[in-house]
C-alpha cells in the first residue's frame, strides 16, 4: 500500500480569547480537538460540517497558517510545523497550497491578475525571469481564462472567473497538495459546476491532492473520494463517499444527511428528516464524553462519561459513537 | 383553476446607473393562486430579488424606476399606489423574508420593539397587547421562551433564532402574500431543513401564499410545487415542480438541474452551464441565453416569446414552436447529448 501524502495525528487548535493579567488562559475556544485522518495522494478528502465545527481551522493549521496546540500534521512523513520553522520551509509552503472561500477577499485588488498568478513563480523562482510572462500565461489558459487578461484587475472579474485566478495562483507553485476551503459556496450554481468540473480535470490531469471543506454535502459527495464529517472540533465519522451517503452510522451524520434538500421532487416528497433538538453548544465549554450527546436522541449514561474514540468498523468506515462501537 | 391572488403583467424595471441604464427586468408576467408555493429560480443578477422587490414596492428610487407593468392584488394595481397606501398594504398583507438574518435586523433596538411594530403600526394594538402577541408569534416559529427573546437584541441569538424572528415579523398580521428571498442561503443545511419545515407548516395552516426566491433546486424541490425559471430578467419557463425536474422545456433550466450533482448521476462528470449571463445594460437582441445554449439554431436570432404550453406549462425557447427541428427538441427531452 502506498504511503499517505498527508497524515493528521490528534491534532489540536484551541484559541485563547480571554487572559488574567499574568497571561493565564482563562476563557479558550477548542476549535479542533484530538482530529486524526490521513489523505492519500491522489485522492480527495472531504470535510463536512456545521458553521463553527472547525473544518477551516483544521484546513488552514494543515498548511501552516496556524500552529497546532497539540498533534501534528505530516506531509510524506515530515512533520510540517516543524519544517516550516526551519530553514527548508521555503519548499514545504510550495507544497501546500489554499484556495479561499470568498474569491472578492482574497485578491489583491491593487494587483493585476498577472502579477497575483505570478507571484508564487517569483517567491519560489520558479521560472527564469524571461520566461515569467509565458509560464503565467500557460496558468491562465489552464484554468480557462484568456491568457490577455493577465494586465488586467480582480475587479474587472465576475467570482466564478476570480476564483479560477485564486486557482491559478495556488496552481503556480506546483504544489502536492490543496486545501480547499469552501472554494464555490459564494458562486452561483452554473458555475460552481465549471469551477468543480476544472479541479476535477486538474486533479486528473497533474494529480493533485486536495482536501475539500464545504458545507454543501452534495458537491462534497460528488468531488470527495472519501468524508470526514465534523461535530464542534471532533471528527465524529469518517467514510467512502457512497459507504457514508447510503449508511451513515454516527447519529450526526444521519442527521445532516436527512437534512440536505435533494434535486427531486419525488424522492422529497416521501422523505422524513431526522431534527436535532436545541442548538451546537458553546466551543468554550463542550459538553463532557461525546460532544453530540446534549442533542443526540440515542444519547446513554456512557457518552457522558467516556469521550467514544474514533473506530474502524473493518471496512474503512470509522465512527466515533458508543452506539457503534460499545465499550467494554 | 382557483382565482389568481397576484397577477403580474409585462413588468419592466429599470436601474439607472453611472455606466448606463441596466434593465433588471425585462418584462416578467405571471400569476399566483391563493395558498400556493411557487419557486423562482435563476442566478444572480436575474431579477428574482428584483421582482418580489418591485411587486413589495420597496425599490429604491433613484436609482430603480418601475417602467411599465402592473400587479394586480386584491382588485387593486400595487405598482400604482401612493406610498401611504403602500405602506398600509406592506407587512400587513403582503410581507417579506430578507435573505440575511444577520443584517436586516436591527441592532439597536430589542427583539419585542422590532417584532410588535407591526401589530401597533397595522392593527393599533397597544404595547402590552402587542407583546403578548408577539410572544405567541415567536412560539408559532419554534422559540420558546419567547417573554426573555422579547427583551433580548439580535447580537444575542443566533442565525437560524434571527431568521425565526424575521419570519415572525413578517407573519405578525396574517398576510396572505409572503416572498422569501433565499430564507436559507447564510443557515446550514440543518437549520434549513427546520426552517423549510416552518414555512410548509405555515402555508398548510393559515393558507398563506408563498414565493421562494432561491438558487437550491433542492430547496425547491422539497418545498414547491410550481416553479418560475429566471434569466436575464424574463421568465424563461414556468411548470409544476414534478414536470420542471422530470422534463425541462428551456435549454437553461435543463442546465441548472444538469449542473447540481444527483445521487442517480454518482460519479458522471457535471454538465455546467459555459460562459456567463449577459450584461443587462445592452441586453442582446436575440434569445439571451444563445450564446451559453448547446441546443442554439438560426432562429434564435430572434428573440423566442413565452409558448404556452399543456399541462399548465410555459417556456420562452424556439424548440417549443410546432415548427422547430425534431431532431433538437428531441435532444432536448432526452437531455441534451453534446
Amino acid at each position: 500500500m502506498n504511503r499517505p501524502l498527508v497524515e493528521v495525528h490528534n491534532l489540536s487548535k484551541h484559541f485563547v480569547i480571554y487572559r488574567s493579567w499574568s497571561g493565564r488562559p482563562l476563557k479558550t475556544v477548542q476549535a479542533v480537538d484530538d482530529v486524526s485522518f490521513f489523505i492519500m495522494p491522489g485522492e480527495t478528502l472531504g470535510l463536512v460540517g456545521e458553521t463553527g465545527c472547525g473544518k477551516s481551522t483544521v484546513g488552514r493549521t494543515l498548511v501552516g497558517l496556524y500552529e497546532p496546540t497539540a498533534g501534528a500534521a505530516l506531509l510524506e512523513g515530515r512533520d510540517i510545523h516543524a519544517t516550516l520553522r526551519s530553514k527548508e520551509q521555503s519548499d514545504f509552503r510550495r507544497r501546500l497550497q489554499i484556495i479561499f472561500q470568498d474569491p472578492y477577499a482574497s485578491l489583491d485588488p491593487r494587483m493585476t491578475v498577472g502579477d497575483i498568478v505570478g507571484e508564487p513563480l517569483d517567491i519560489h523562482q520558479l521560472v527564469a525571469p524571461s520566461q515569467r510572462r509565458e509560464r503565467i500565461q500557460e496558468l491562465l489558459l489552464q484554468v480557462g481564462l484568456d491568457p490577455e487578461h493577465a494586465a488586467r484587475y480582480p475587479h474587472e472579474f465576475s467570482g466564478g472567473q476570480r476564483q479560477r485566478v485564486g486557482i491559478a495562483r495556488a496552481l503556480a507553485a506546483q504544489p502536492d497538495f490543496i486545501v480547499c476551503d469552501e472554494p464555490i459556496s459564494a458562486l452561483d450554481v452554473s458555475i460552481q459546476a465549471q469551477i468543480i468540473n476544472l479541479m476535477q480535470d486538474l486533479q486528473q490531469s497533474i494529480g493533485l491532492t486536495y482536501l475539500f471543506i464545504a458545507h454543501d454535502l452534495s458537491m462534497v459527495r460528488h468531488l470527495s473520494h472519501r468524508i470526514a464529517v465534523m461535530y464542534l472540533g471532533s471528527l465524529v465519522e469518517l467514510a467512502d463517499s457512497a459507504a457514508l451517503f447510503s449508511e451513515p452510522q454516527h447519529p450526526y451524520s444521519q442527521a445532516l444527511l436527512s437534512a440536505i434538500p435533494l434535486p427531486d421532487p419525488k424522492v422529497e416528497a416521501t422523505r422524513e428528516r431526522i431534527f436535532m433538538p436545541g442548538e451546537v453548544p458553546s466551543p468554550i465549554n463542550p459538553p463532557s464524553g461525546c460532544r453530540f450527546r446534549t442533542r443526540c436522541s440515542h444519547a446513554m449514561p456512557i457518552c457522558a462519561e467516556n469521550t467514544p474514540q474514533l473506530l474502524d468498523d473493518g471496512t474503512g468506515h470509522h465512527t466515533a459513537c458508543h452506539l457503534v462501537h460499545p465499550a467494554t | 383553476m382557483q382565482p389568481a391572488l397576484l397577477t403580474v403583467n409585462n413588468l419592466h424595471v429599470h436601474f439607472r446607473t453611472y455606466a448606463g441604464t441596466v434593465q433588471a427586468l425585462r418584462g416578467v408576467d405571471f400569476s399566483l393562486a391563493a395558498g400556493e408555493i411557487v419557486g423562482i429560480v435563476g442566478e444572480s443578477g436575474c431579477g428574482k430579488t428584483v421582482t418580489a422587490s418591485a411587486i413589495m414596492g420597496i425599490i429604491p428610487s433613484p436609482p430603480g424606476q418601475i417602467v411599465s407593468g402592473e400587479a394586480w392584488f386584491a382588485g387593486r394595481d400595487l405598482l400604482k399606489l401612493s406610498e401611504k397606501e403602500s405602506r398600509r398594504l406592506r407587512g400587513n398583507k403582503l410581507s417579506m423574508i430578507f435573505q440575511d438574518p444577520m443584517t436586516s435586523l436591527n441592532p439597536v433596538l430589542t427583539i419585542g420593539t422590532q417584532l410588535t411594530e407591526p401589530f401597533i403600526e397595522h392593527q393599533s394594538l397597544s404595547q402590552s397587547e402587542a407583546n403578548e402577541r408577539a410572544a405567541e408569534l415567536l412560539k408559532l416559529v419554534g422559540i420558546a421562551d419567547g417573554a426573555t427573546r422579547l427583551k433580548q437584541y439580535p447580537h444575542q441569538l443566533s442565525g437560524g433564532m434571527r431568521q425565526r424572528v424575521m419570519i415572525a415579523m413578517s407573519l405578525a398580521c396574517n398576510p396572505s402574500l409572503l416572498f422569501a428571498d433565499e430564507p436559507t442561503t447564510a443557515l446550514d443545511v440543518t437549520v434549513q431543513a427546520q426552517i423549510l419545515d416552518l414555512l410548509k407548516r405555515l402555508n398548510r395552516e393559515l393558507n398563506t401564499t408563498l414565493v421562494l426566491i432561491t438558487h437550491d433546486l433542492g430547496v425547491v424541490a422539497s418545498l414547491c410545487q410550481r416553479v418560475l425559471v429566471m434569466y436575464a430578467g424574463q421568465i424563461v419557463e414556468s411548470a409544476p415542480v414534478h414536470n420542471l425536474f422530470a422534463e425541462p422545456l428551456h435549454p437553461y433550466s435543463l442546465g441548472l438541474l444538469q449542473s447540481v450533482p444527483r445521487p442517480d448521476f454518482q460519479g458522471k462528470r457535471l454538465l455546467a452551464i459555459d460562459g456567463h449571463p449577459p450584461d443587462l445594460l445592452i441586453p442582446p437582441s436575440g434569445c439571451t441565453f444563445l450564446p451559453r445554449c448547446r441546443f442554439a439554431m438560426q432562429a434564435c436570432l430572434e428573440a423566442p416569446p413565452l409558448f404556452d404550453l399543456a399541462e399548465n406549462r410555459q417556456s420562452r425557447c424556439w424548440l417549443n414552436h410546432p415548427d422547430s427541428p425534431h431532431d433538437a427538441r428531441v435532444a432536448l427531452a432526452i437531455g441534451g447529448v453534446r
